[in-house]
């Protein structure tokens, strides 16, 4: 149905970005607090309006702007991400010498960016969010102007990611070339219609993938994510480590599983992603054990998550991907905010040494730091066993059974580096003295949703799915 | 046509008069002719040095709304034909350049540091 | 209505040809004389008076001798960049002189004449385009002498040109939107219908585009870029001879290029004056091309009077001017502009 009402979400979002950008420049520095009451207002009103236009399948722009299920269940696990980073942020910027205002602007134009990114199967508005989105995260990660690091961050995301959009761009020129179309249907007919011109096709799709597996730090193309999860501020990394993934991921299985089902699955670009899958799963994890900077290492074990989110998308299951996308939003920022609730004024405590004795010194910190971690390690109860559960065994039954024993191996690795902070947490004496702000009951609240989310879908997880259900119909 | 002879012509003149200039002027050099020049003293130092460049934002500025007043342009010409939307839109869209614009201004863009 | 012979096809367009080439130097040459010896009378002094009739000739004996000194090169500089910087200045220059119709087209029998090398329905954005073009030439030529005075005059001269550049885009769309053309000829034709000239109708897009212009071409009161009591001479300290020649002949072919704008879109270009009173219908007999002549040496004449009068602004204040004031300005009277061409 052709109607206005599937801008207004979004124009609710950059609205209130350039409110929030214009206030910034007028407010005085006390007083930014007011912008994150707007922003999260906004996402609100935001998550109402999405919320009436569910199963409306709304469509704008001549079909370029699709409200479907797909797009608005997306929508809203962005919406509760950034909510939960403005969160987990407002604090953490004014203690960490980032109080700039522009942290709410920049990340609602990201949130509108992957908004437009999930909402449309057409490449070009594809490209054009995914460039709203990068943009923006350019400059969150250099929020920290004064700091060395988060600058180092911030010119190495938008190096790399520049050189991914051209690579990108290039691949869309490719394929509008061969096949007349941009959007994923037209495509999709395109490959379907049998052999003629497809290795063009296929080189375009290729780079296209490319400039893609950037954005979501596929092995080999996750240099970039060590040292900008590392140099950005936490809350930040926490965006990114949900954010950017879940919205190329998104449009990753919306292109390729009908490629899949077109009778792909056993061509070269299958193949092609199937070595990708495993040798991120097993470098990320791999090289996460070797780190002892905590962002670092859950950078590591982000590129690893994204391993096994290719799983998902190489099984074609639409369901389980967007469950497993669920979870890790709870897990992730769960995890970077117990990282925040660990520092004070002007000093983060990021090396696995500041952790030695912390769950003694603060016990309920560390406990639920502890839970997150065991989530991510895979471990039942938690949500984070169920994710990797469903997304394995859609994989077997779609016959990827040596895929997922190499899944199942690297994650038996990765436990071993989760449990090892807990281990620090736990028996190690304390090195150094850590003293940390107590004061920030935006950021318990998140921590308490966050674990609820993550026992939540860990033991309940009938609701989620049920939604989920009706999403995926409009997904494949 | 005329247009590729008017191509050819200028470049030609160019290479000409700055041909015949260095034939017929004289050549007579030595090394201090051969200095930058520093008002008749010697010269005070060999390279440049990093300085500051003031008002280096305004040239960020400049491309957005260069840009922006590009796609105006095709706006104004259709603009009678499309009587209603057109002017709805192009106002939704001058409110974000004007709002960048106040923004700049307010972040100091535009002042002297 | 096709004239084909050795007349057409080959000595009306070779004529035209050298016609485009000739009209700016002899401009600029006209441009400098005029220049010189009105600022002296302004300032009670003599000026060039020996040289031919009243110093007329004095232009050409600076060309000649430009012409015959010593091409320096200091030993520092970059040499392709060095010399490519003036071609590209002037070639962008002349070349803009293309587009701008400098007439009505003449008839003769069944030809119509036109006076223009290339009518584009483009024109106006390709004119400020190509004059545009220049701030390569002028960035290069600094950046290649690689000595400071030149390569400061070079930053100060980019950042003011880009800064006035908007006004001018802002200022040329509300003409865009009464004439609903951006071809120069449109435009012209179009307040010849209308009997009135855009001048009058939007009075702060002129001024505005006006100032901006000046600030375009670099010259005084905003002639910050070659500030000679600061820069010795900006962008250009280092250049001699023809190259030197060339930087010169390009700003005044540019002054030249922005009254030629001026008077096209918001004078009425080749247009008699006083269209709607019959009583002056007679200024009609005389041909278009006069009557566009006089108009440009009014606003050239404007420039000279301008640099006699005002002091130089400095650097600040010059961008202060732009963004402060002529930007916000731009806007609020192209929103002006737009509402009232909503409702009529």
């Amino acid at each position: 149905m052709n109607s206005f009402g599937a801008v207004v979400p979004l124009l609710v979002v950059v609205g209130a970005a350039l409110i929030v950008f214009l206030l910034e420049a007028f407010l005085k520095k006390e007083n930014k607090n007011y912008l994150a009451y707007l922003s999260l207002l906004a996402l609100i009103g935001c998550g109402i309006l999405s919320a009436n236009a569910w199963n409306g399948g709304l469509t704008y722009f001549d079909g370029m702007l699709r409200l479907d299920n797909a797009a608005l269940f997306l929508t809203f696990l962005f919406l509760i991400a950034v909510a939960f980073v403005i969160l987990i942020g407002m604090k953490y910027i004014s203690l960490q010498d980032a109080n700039h205002g522009e942290f709410y602007g920049l990340l609602l134009l990201a949130l509108s960016g992957l908004m437009i990114m999930v909402s449309s199967t057409h490449f070009i508005v594809i490209f054009l969010g995914l460039e709203v989105l990068s943009v923006s995260s350019y400059s969150l990660a250099g929020l920290k102007r004064k700091d060395d690091k988060s600058s180092e961050s911030a010119v190495k995301y938008f190096l790399m990611g520049s050189f991914a959009s051209a690579f990108l761009v290039f691949g869309l020129a490719i394929l509008f070339g061969t096949a007349q179309a941009l959007d994923i249907p037209g495509l999709v007919d395109f490959f379907k219609a049998g052999p003629d011109n497809q290795v063009l096709g296929v080189v375009g799709l290729g780079l296209v993938l490319v400039g893609f597996a950037f954005k979501i730090a596929i092995v080999p193309f996750h240099m970039w994510a060590p040292d900008v999860y590392e140099g950005a501020p936490t809350p930040v990394t926490a965006f990114f480590s949900i954010g950017p993934k879940a919205a190329g991921f998104a449009v990753l299985i919306r292109l390729l599983a009908p490629y899949w089902n077109a009778g792909f699955r056993s061509g070269k670009l299958f193949g092609f992603l199937w070595a990708l899958a495993a040798l991120t799963m097993l470098a990320g994890n791999l090289i996460a054990l070797r780190q002892n900077n905590i962002k670092r290492m859950f950078a590591y074990s982000s590129i690893a998550y994204a391993g096994y989110m290719l799983i998902a998308v190489l099984a074609g299951d639409g369901a389980g991907l967007l469950f497993f996308l669920t979870i890790y939003m709870f897990m992730s920022i769960g995890a970077f905010g117990s990282l925040i609730a660990l520092s004070r004024k002007g000093r983060e405590y990021n090396e696995l040494g500041d952790f030695a004795g912390v769950g003694f010194k603060y016990p309920w910190i560390g406990a639920i730091f502890a839970v997150f971690l065991l989530s991510l390690a895979g471990f039942p109860p938690t949500a984070g066993f169920l994710a990797k559960f469903y997304v394995f065994v859609a994989a077997v039954n779609q016959g990827l059974t040596p895929l997922v024993l190499i899944a199942v191996l690297a994650s038996l690795i990765s436990v071993y580096y989760y449990l090892r902070i807990i281990v620090y947490m736990y028996m190690r004496e304390p090195e150094r003295e850590v003293s940390i702000e107590m004061e920030n009951p935006a950021l318990y609240l998140v921590l308490f949703l966050c674990l609820y989310g993550v026992l939540q879908l860990g033991l309940f997880p009938g609701n989620v799915l049920y939604l989920i259900k009706q999403a995926v119909a409009a997904l494949l | 046509m005329e247009l590729v002879f008017v191509f050819l012509i200028f470049g030609l003149l160019g290479v000409v008069l700055l041909s015949m200039n260095a034939l017929l002027g004289p050549k007579k050099t030595n090394p201090d002719k051969e200095k930058p020049f520093e008002c008749g003293s010697p010269y005070l130092q060999n390279e440049i040095k990093p300085f500051p460049i003031k008002f280096s934002l305004v040239a960020f500025v400049f491309l957005l709304f260069d840009i922006e007043v590009v796609f105006f342009f095709p706006w104004a010409l259709i603009f009678k034909e499309m009587r209603g939307p057109a002017l709805v839109i192009m106002l939704a869209y001058g409110a974000v350049l004007a709002a960048g614009f106040i923004y700049a201004w307010k972040k100091g863009a535009f002042e002297w540091d | 209505m096709t004239n084909t012979g050795f007349v057409f096809d080959v000595l009306i367009p070779v004529g035209k040809i050298v016609a485009v080439i000739l009209y700016p130097m002899l401009m600029t040459i006209v441009m400098i004389w005029l220049e010189r010896r009105v600022v002296a009378l302004m300032q009670k002094r003599l000026g060039p008076n020996r040289v031919g009739f009243q110093g007329i000739l004095q232009p050409f004996a600076d060309a000649f001798k430009l012409f015959l000194k010593e091409d320096i090169m200091q030993d520092q500089a970059d040499p392709l960049l060095f010399k490519v910087a003036p071609v590209l200045v002037m070639f962008s220059s002349l070349l803009a002189f293309c587009f701008v119709p400098l007439g009505e087209p003449i008839r003769i029998g069944t030809y119509q004449l036109t006076l223009w090398i290339a009518q584009s329905p483009v024109g106006l954005l390709l004119v400020l385009g190509l004059s545009s073009i220049s701030v390569f030439g002028v960035i290069f030529g600094g950046w290649a002498s690689n000595s400071k005075y030149p390569l400061m005059g070079a930053l100060r001269s980019v950042v003011q040109i880009l800064s006035y550049e908007i006004p001018i885009g802002l200022t040329v769309l509300s003409v865009v939107f009464f004439a609903r053309s951006i071809d120069l000829v449109e435009i012209v034709n179009h307040q010849s219908q209308a009997k009135i000239w855009f001048g009058f109708m939007l009075p702060v897009s002129f001024v505005v585009f006006w100032i901006s212009a000046i600030a375009e071409t670099n010259r005084a009161p905003f002639d910050l870029p070659e500030a000679e009591s600061e820069l010795v001479a900006g962008y250009h300290t280092e250049y001699s001879g023809m190259k030197f020649a060339f930087f010169y002949i390009a700003e005044y072919a540019h002054m030249v290029l922005v009254s030629s704008l001026v008077v096209i879109m918001f004078f009425g270009g080749w247009l008699a004056p006083f269209p709607n009173v019959p009583a002056f219908a007679f200024l009609k007999v005389i041909p278009g091309f006069v009557w566009y002549l006089v108009k440009i040496m009014f606003f050239l004449y404007l420039y000279v009077w301008i640099r006699a009068t005002l002091p130089r602004y400095r650097f600040d204040e010059l961008i202060r001017l732009a963004w402060k004031w002529l930007i916000p300005l731009a806007l609020l009277n192209f929103l002006v502009v737009a509402l009232i061409r909503y409702i009529l």
